[in-house]
């Protein structure tokens, strides 16, 4: 780290470790919890009721809590919970385990949420719980976090079905996704379909567009930090879901007392389970063909005293799809047997180990050692014998193609509350990245050649301090730094990256917010599809191909209404810089050229502006999102050095989600979505090529003149809108409580674009521009069983 | 480059998958925009004024692109009208008398009822490229372990450092062939023919792209060797037959200067070409520098070596 920085650091806490001298304060300090399952509340709201100064608190569940020696009123809420109030004359530094217990909402107990919008420094931000995320409609009846984060203001959903986000005109390279702190860098099963993340192993999902706190960095568009649940403290319990396509199966519970706790949690597909019989009888027994995937979450926490816990987690997932074939006859007197094998891999791997300690009821720590791994694999094996008079020959050939990324990564962040004013995170982390952007090996008999690009190794490291305080009763400050260096080749980036927002309350409870961030991206995703494949390669920052960065101002209102509905407005601006794309032509398949030489590096800008109304409370609870946006690309040797609008260049954006709790028996949900059209690039008139060029390098065989395209992505498709809607039913039973649900995905049968093609009508001799469309009217069952 | 295509072909093949089951065919209204004028024309200095008309047609049309006759065709010689094209029939206006001159700037403009009138601007490159030496040998290359033998000519560059420079090096074989009367034991040679033909030829320069190192010429800039002296090297998997081993063929290593037009134009309109079809590539969008119309005004100058 570079001096400066060490310096900057430790004055600001040498400085901040002033507060505690000034005044004779005590703590109060402790975690708040799920009263049924020991699972921690993360943002819950923790606040003295006599001046309303107070805290959330963190992702582990902590929260830390300053005030002067006096009596002390503290209440503590979370959405969909009774909140607690405690009473008590505050005269020492005081430990407070909180269990808070679920709400019944159909009695309409008014229920104070989480932090207010309104209390909040952040903006562009969203957290959703995972009961909510469950209660949504579904695709194929699997729940998916990412499908969900697509309903709101901000995110575009890209293709049909996919699970790619786009947020805010960047690209889905940009966003960090965090998995208990460990970034996932493919996020999705089935081409895109479904995410990996297991909805049951999951407690709590944040997603942050804009106004970046310094704490993260590493990306320009967007963190989605998902936290895993802990496993039940106070019970053995599971859960067991059956659906259409995969089931799934959780258990979780104490290990021997309520110290050491755990969860398992996997899914699997049984597409090519239920499919084999078929395929291999179609083939008279010579073909098998499938595809499945599988994802495992497991964790395990262990609290060795009130100051130390220890959190190990796993997570393994895998899709695979394949096709074998084996064939064996005789012709005369020779034997021929053949056997080939073709097929797709890819998948993550991650491991966190955690350390929580408390050095002080007010300086809280975790330590972070992770490794991630994704890797993606193309293999094609064939094997053909001959066995005749003469003996027998073999001929083998086996072909491969990998590509992926590893990190090894450790971190260290603390938290650092001396009062309900200030509330300042510093920390430390370093992440040994090793990129392997495509490899083909050949082995043909004794020949076994290597080509491709090799293996680059980077260090990235970065530091931060970010403070959010109060001046005076309306103003709220979350100021920080985040720098960052990445070490790769010969070269050095550094970037010091401000962060900067503000809330000013008005007298009658409406927010004025604003934002700043800088942010700078070591990483890129090569795609040349643009729709998330899991062929998308990812490179680092060379010596030729510099750092992402971006900056991003936004401003916006907001306010909560009778603590019952949230509304915020926001506006954004974002510029963003050495973005890079394939150049025209250029395929992921052309191994034998360095990745560097098929990219082109070019800019963007994003603006608009989101309105995003929530009710997070009553039987009916849901939201109204709609966003207004323009998202542009340009690079110099693309579109003729012309800006053009980005694919995913999205001007009207609405969706609506409704959760509607008929009774404790019957809930019912619905979401419905309409999007502008993509823009892509699509020939609207042709016309005859030169044919006054004697010297020409290329002699065109068939096909038709040149085809003129009014710019890269100068078309729109036709707009998106799609109906979901399901039912279930839940009933109470002697070992626990089934959930039947029936869904409809694209309730209306609406024939989405999904690309357009140039094709060629048989029946009228004619020439036609096709529209292919993915999904129609998918209904689906599940059933659910916790125990 | 067969065994990229099984990588290729299996990524297809997961795609198809993926989008297998569940397509469906729907028509989709494209704005009809009135034809546009499509001018051709490429310049060179030995060659006379050449212009080629014909008119775009909406995307969902199948018909042979229709000429535009009658219309006018004028040429602008350093802002100074220099002629009218007579229409030469077949949409093609060829001027009997001028030719385009070296270092002059010109312009098209075409005009046509029903028509809006397009205009099209071009410099005829000053001087061919400063070539510093050519020459011809075989060299052995390895691909995945296979070895072959290649011609390969080698073209060395004096770049001018105050302009931007387009080349193309193109190779043009001269040799016999012969004929035989397969009757006869042992086949009877019955006559040979001098014929010239155009060689295929590839790159291996770092400075190209994938699309741009095959052709019948190898087209590039300066970019990277801006106002130096740089070899380009092009090869060619030609190699003498029984007959030729005898009478080795002449080549000639034509070397042309060519306007910026002429380069982003043959190289987009060839990638364009290149990746139709292709799900996983962008469309690509061919150059042009027609004024309220389409095609392409460009032009090349060239110097001729011969090889041996």
């Amino acid at each position: 780290m570079p001096k400066s920085a060490t310096f900057t650091l430790l004055i600001c806490i040498l400085l901040l470790s002033g507060y505690r001298a000034t005044a004779q304060k005590y703590t109060i300090s402790g975690y708040v919890k799920d009263k049924s399952s020991g699972e921690v509340l993360i943002g819950a709201n923790v606040y003295n009721k006599a001046d309303l100064k107070g805290t959330a608190t963190n992702t582990y569940g902590f929260y830390s809590l300053t005030l002067p020696k006096d009596s002390v009123s503290m209440v503590v809420s979370f959405v969909g919970y009774v909140p607690v109030e405690l009473n008590f004359f505050l005269d020492k530094d005081i430990e407070i385990n909180i269990e808070l217990a679920a709400s019944v909402e159909l009695e309409e107990v008014v229920i104070t949420a989480e932090e207010e919008i309104q209390q909040q420094t952040q903006m562009s931000s969203i957290k959703i719980p995972i009961q909510r995320i469950q209660e949504l409609p579904a695709f194929m009846g699997e729940v998916d976090v990412l499908k969900v984060l697509q309903f709101l203001p901000g995110v575009q959903s890209g293709t049909e079905g996919s699970s790619g986000l786009y947020v805010r005109g960047g690209g889905p390279d940009q966003n960090l996704i965090l998995l208990d702190g460990v970034p996932i860098y493919n996020s999705a099963h089935l081409f895109g379909f479904f995410s990996t993340f297991n909805p049951d192993a999951i407690n709590n999902v944040d997603l942050i567009k804009g106004g970046f706190p310094a704490r993260y960095g590493g990306r320009l568009s967007s963190v989605i930090d998902i936290s895993m649940k802990e496993g039940s403290t106070k019970e053995f319990k599971g859960t067991a879901t059956i659906g259409l396509i995969a089931s799934k199966l959780t258990l979780e519970g104490p290990i021997k007392n309520e110290k050491t706790t755990f969860i398992v949690s996997g899914r699997r597909t049984y597409i090519d389970l239920l499919a084999a019989p078929i395929v291999k009888a179609m083939s008279d027994g010579t073909t098998t063909t499938g595809y499945y995937f599988y994802d495992l979450n497991t964790k395990i926490n262990h609290k060795f005293s009130n100051t130390d816990r220890l959190y190990i987690s796993g997570f393994f997932g895998q899709d695979k799809a394949y096709s074998r074939y084996k064939d064996t006859y005789t012709d005369f007197d020779t034997k021929y047997e053949n056997n080939d094998e073709l097929g797709l891999n890819w998948g993550n791997i991650i491991g966190a180990v955690r350390w929580n300690h408390l050095f002080s009821p007010r300086l809280f720590s975790n330590l972070t050692l992770t490794y991630s791994r994704y890797r993606f694999n193309i293999f094609e094996r064939s094997e053909s014998k001959t066995t005749g008079p003469g003996g027998t020959q073999t001929d083998t050939y086996a072909i491969s193609y990998n590509s992926g990324i590893y990190d090894f990564a450790a971190k260290i962040d603390l938290d650092y509350i001396p009062n309900p004013d200030h509330y300042v995170r510093f920390g430390l982390n370093a992440i040994q990245h090793t990129f392997n952007p495509g490899v083909l090996s050949y082995k043909a008999g004794a020949l076994d050649t290597v080509a491709g690009n090799f293996n680059t190794a980077a260090l990235e490291m970065a530091t931060y301090f970010e403070d959010d305080f109060r001046v005076g009763k309306a103003l709220k400050i979350n100021a920080g730094l985040h720098f960052s260096t990445f070490k790769v080749e010969e070269s050095f980036y550094t970037s010091l990256q401000p962060r900067l927002s503000l809330r000013y309350l008005l007298a009658n409870g409406l927010a004025l917010k604003a934002s700043y961030a800088a942010m700078a991206q070591y990483i890129h995703l090569l795609s040349n599809s643009g729709i998330g494949l899991p062929t998308d390669l990812w490179v680092p920052s060379t010596n030729r191909i510099k750092p992402q960065t971006s900056f991003q101002v936004a401003a916006g209102v907001a306010k909560t209404f009778n603590r019952m509905y949230e509304v915020s407005i926001e506006g954004y601006y974002k510029e963003m810089e050495n973005l890079i794309e394939y150049k025209d032509g250029a395929s992921f398949t052309s191994v034998n050229i360095d990745w560097q030489d098929k990219v082109e590096a070019g800019r963007g800008t994003a603006y608009g502006a989101e309105f995003f109304l929530q009710k997070k409370q009553g039987k009916f609870t849901g939201w109204l999102g709609y966003t207004l946006s323009w998202a542009y690309r340009q690079f110099e040797n693309i579109n003729f050095g012309r800006q053009y609008p980005y694919r995913y260049d999205r001007r009207h954006d609405v969706s609506i989600t409704g959760v509607y709790k008929l009774s404790d028996h019957i809930h019912m949900s619905a979401a419905w979505v309409y999007g502008t059209g993509n823009a892509v690039s699509l020939p609207i008139e042709s016309y005859a090529r030169n044919n006054t060029n004697p010297n020409a390098t290329f002699e065109f065989w068939g096909g038709e003149g040149v085809q003129y395209y009014e710019g890269r992505n100068g078309y729109r498709m036709a707009a998106y809108h799609r109906l979901d809607f399901s039912i279930s039913w839940i009933k109470e039973k002697k070992h626990g409580i089934r959930r039947f649900t029936l869904g409809f995905y694209n309730m209306y049968n609406r024939k989405n674009p999904f690309f357009y093609q140039v094709g060629f009508d048989y029946e009228t001799q004619q020439k036609k521009i096709i529209q292919y469309s993915l999904v129609p009217i998918l209904p689906s069952i599940s059933y659910r069983f916790d125990f | 480059m067969r065994r990229m295509k099984i990588v290729y072909n299996a990524t297809l093949l997961a795609v198809s998958i993926w989008i297998m089951g569940c397509e469906t065919v729907v028509d989709v209204d494209i704005p009809r925009e009135p034809p546009k004028l499509v001018v051709n024309s490429t310049l060179h200095p030995d060659d006379y004024f050449r212009v080629h008309l014909t008119q775009s047609q909406y995307i969902l049309k199948r018909d042979d692109y229709l000429i535009v006759p009658g219309a006018t065709v004028e040429v602008y010689e350093d802002g100074q009208y220099l002629t009218t094209l007579p229409d030469s029939a077949n949409g093609h206006y060829i001027s009997a008398t001028y030719k385009p001159q070296l270092g002059k700037d010109y312009e098209l403009r075409i005009s046509k009822a029903g028509f809006t009138d397009a205009s099209a601007r071009v410099t005829l490159p000053k001087d061919t490229a400063r070539i510093l030496r050519v020459k011809l040998d075989t060299v052995e290359l390895s691909d995945f372990g296979y070895t072959s033998t290649y011609l390969r000519f080698s073209v060395a560059i004096d770049d001018d450092g105050a302009v931007e420079n387009y080349y193309q090096v193109t190779v043009i074989k001269e040799a016999y062939s012969y004929q035989y009367d397969f009757n006869t034991t042992p086949p009877t040679k019955l006559d040979s023919t001098l014929y010239r033909e155009k060689l295929q030829l590839e790159s291996r320069d770092p400075g190209l792209e994938d699309y741009q190192s095959y052709g019948y010429g190898i087209l590039f800039n300066d970019k990277l060797f801006n106002g130096r002296e740089y070899e380009m090297r092009v090869l060619s998997q030609d190699y003498y037959n029984g007959e030729e081993g005898n009478y080795p063929p002449t080549y000639y290593v034509v070397i042309a200067n060519t306007s910026e037009s002429y380069y982003l134009y043959e190289l987009s309109a060839k990638l364009q070409y290149w990746v139709d079809g292709d799900p996983f590539a962008q469309p690509v969008i061919v150059y042009n520098n027609i004024v309220n119309g389409y095609g392409i005004f460009s032009a090349y100058n060239e110097a001729l070596f011969t090889v041996r």
